[in-house]
């Protein structure tokens, strides 16, 4: 009972947050509110008896990744949002449109779908978290995740620097 | 402990040191003397072609094994790992000449272009679905920052930036009917996901509907189909020649890979809720890509929209029955793949001191003052109407068969038309080429002979496989039987 009201005021409180990210005209905000979707995730996760999974997402989410983030907007100094988002109004219409008729689809499916793992057989200890990890199952995952990291940042390199 | 087999990773793990030496002989090598880093790349492509080749001769070598149950060598695997390597190397035969020419040779790019290698080929190996994520974004994250590598030029930073946004966007609906399947499943193992799908209760199928839905959204961005196909002119026209060449040809053939391997490979129970789909969006493709195209005056824009437009053959071929429908798919990638890293580098081996042909007034005269290079451009853009002795016509009438097959004449029928449609745009450029004057002195370089080597790979395979198309085509056979 008391998991099931925190888990819903939890939900409510990631997906107003979630509206104010891209509502929001000032980027700072939209940082702002980011990160209260993200602790809120954190929250569920940590219901759900994944406290490692908790734990990581403050960590590296909510913490590192957020304040690179505000970081770059301060250092740039991004003011507000210029008025006019771009694009013309019917095709914004027909894009909020088409992003409700999607939610409206994903929700209904969601909510009457059986899903293959009940809470009854879930268990997502931090044990069995680094036993999935590192067998043999995700070696190739673990490794390309590497590579993926890498390309990433000579890519980001190599687009900001002019003379290496 | 347990025993892990990792040889089907060898031939990826190869490349992904190939492309570490690479980035550390750039670091060591003084400025101003010649970089090591083409033939570094050169030779560690050259082996692990090989490697692969090897083992796709011999099960002793390590074909059909798999790596942990989620990367396999199977013949579908290999064969995508021998066109791809072979592309990759083309891609990097052309690429100094034109770096030369358009300022600033560096070994990051031959890294990247590694690195996207490796995305490529973990994409059409692995049998899982977070790995063949990780695959695609490192793919994808390689390209985005090679499509930005031409920094003078602000088309390059804006196909850098359209490519990095409405690829992160189409990876989410890759991500989210991902989940949507592994909720249904219980696994992320495809072939886990087959047999849940297989045995899904009524009140679940919705659920696998709307994640088969989702994945098509996201492999459509991929592969260029219509609806998903308005980043393609501006990222194919921005990013540097020999990249736009390896995405048009290499991103491509792993995209459709993955699309295969989860479509027809795994999902075969759910054949009647994605085929009607498949065939509408490649009917739309067809149509689309190939109006589109006849309105563009760039070359580079043009040749986006004919790519949009093949995207859209292939996807009728998907329509088919699996084993065959595959076999057509995959032949049709191997003379796509060649016929467009053939165009597409010739039009970079043209270039000269920043300024490529992109119009069909810079391709005027080319056919009396570079007969060969001419000839060249005329085979490939004749493979690209699917005109018979090329391979062109030999990979479309096995994707139209297909269709036929499977029961849509309709689709096959528009595929016809509007390869007729595509007749009048390509062969605009050949009639440039032979019946316009050049105007004053021709501003041509002319191509070094790794460029010409990569060439004459594309004229050879382009022809050859419009010929005699039985070897290939018996090897696509038997690799989309391993599915």
């Amino acid at each position: 009972m008391i998991e099931q009201i925190l888990f819903y005021t939890l939900a409510a409180l990631a997906l107003v947050a979630a509206i104010v990210v891209i509502a929001q005209r000032s980027p700072i905000y939209s940082a702002f509110a980011l990160i209260v979707v993200l602790c809120s995730l954190s929250g569920i996760f940590a219901i759900l008896g994944s406290p490692f999974i908790a734990v990581i997402q403050i960590v590296v989410y909510a913490g590192a990744i957020m304040v690179l983030f505000l970081f770059v907007l301060m250092l740039l100094n991004v003011q507000k949002e210029a008025d006019d988002p771009g694009g013309s109004k019917p095709l914004r219409t027909a894009a909020a449109a088409l992003a409700a008729v999607f939610a409206a689809q994903v929700g209904l499916v969601i909510a009457r779908a059986r899903f293959a793992s009940g809470p009854e057989q879930y268990e997502a200890s931090t044990r069995k978290v680094a036993e999935l990890l590192f067998s043999p199952t995700f070696l190739y995952v673990f490794e390309a995740t590497s590579i993926l990291i890498l390309a990433a940042l000579v890519g980001a390199i190599v687009l900001a620097k002019r003379d290496l | 402990m347990f025993a892990v087999d990792l040889r089907p990773l060898l031939p990826a793990l190869i490349v992904a040191i190939t492309a570490l030496v690479v980035l550390l002989a750039q670091a060591f090598t003084p400025k101003g003397s010649r970089s090591p880093s083409m033939g570094l790349t050169v030779t560690g492509l050259a082996g692990a072609l090989l490697l692969s080749l090897t083992m796709a001769a011999d099960a002793r070598y390590g074909r059909g094994a798999t790596t942990g149950g989620t990367y396999v060598a199977d013949d579908f695997a290999l064969f995508f790992h021998v066109l791809l390597i072979g592309l990759a190397l083309m891609a990097t035969l052309l690429s100094p000449a034109y770096y030369r020419e358009n300022g600033g040779e560096r070994g990051e790019f031959y890294t990247l272009m590694l690195f996207s290698l490796v995305g490529m080929l973990g994409l059409v190996s692995t049998t899982e679905m977070i790995s063949m994520f990780v695959a695609l974004e490192i793919m994808s994250v390689a390209l985005y920052a090679l499509a930005g590598t031409r920094r003078d030029q602000i088309e390059s930073q804006e196909s850098a930036l359209k490519y990095f946004v409405t690829g992160a966007f189409a990876s989410a609906f890759l991500l989210f009917g991902m989940a949507l399947l592994y909720g249904l499943a219980g696994s992320t193992q495809l072939a886990r996901v087959a047999r849940g799908v297989a045995s899904a209760s009524p009140e679940q199928v919705p659920l696998a509907v709307l994640g088969c839905g989702l994945l098509i959204v996201g492999f459509g961005f991929k592969v260029a189909s219509v609806p998903f196909h308005m980043w393609t002119p501006d990222v194919y026209e921005g990013a540097p020649t020999t990249v736009t060449a390896l995405m048009a040809a290499g991103v491509k053939a792993a995209a459709f890979g993955a699309f295969l391997r989860v479509f027809p490979g795994s999902l075969p129970a759910l054949r009647e809720e994605w085929v009607p789909a498949l065939a509408a969006l490649a009917a739309i493709t067809m149509v689309i890509g190939n109006l589109g195209a006849l309105a563009q005056s760039n070359l580079k824009r043009m040749l986006a929209f004919s790519s949009v437009a093949h995207a859209g053959y292939l996807m009728s071929g998907m329509v088919g029955q699996s084993e065959a429908a595959g076999q057509a798919v995959l032949f049709y990638l191997v003379a796509y793949g060649a016929v467009n890293m053939g165009t597409f580098g010739l039009l970079a081996s043209l270039s000269k001191g920043g300024r490529e042909p992109l119009s069909l007034q810079d391709v005027a005269g080319l056919g009396e003052r570079r007969p060969a290079l001419a000839a060249a451009l005329t085979v490939f853009l004749i493979s690209l109407t699917g005109v018979p002795i090329s391979a062109g016509f030999v990979g479309k009438f096995y994707l139209f068969g297909a269709a036929v097959n499977a029961g849509y004449t309709s689709l096959a029928i528009v595929g016809v038309l509007m390869s007729v449609v595509s007749a009048f745009y390509y062969l605009r450029v050949v009639v440039a080429m032979y019946m316009r004057e050049g105007e004053g002195e021709d501003a041509w370089a002319a191509p070094e002979a790794s460029a010409r080597l990569s060439l004459l790979v594309a004229v050879v395979v382009t022809l050859g496989l419009g010929v005699w198309p039985a070897p290939v085509l018996d090897l696509a056979r038997a690799a989309a039987l391993a599915l």
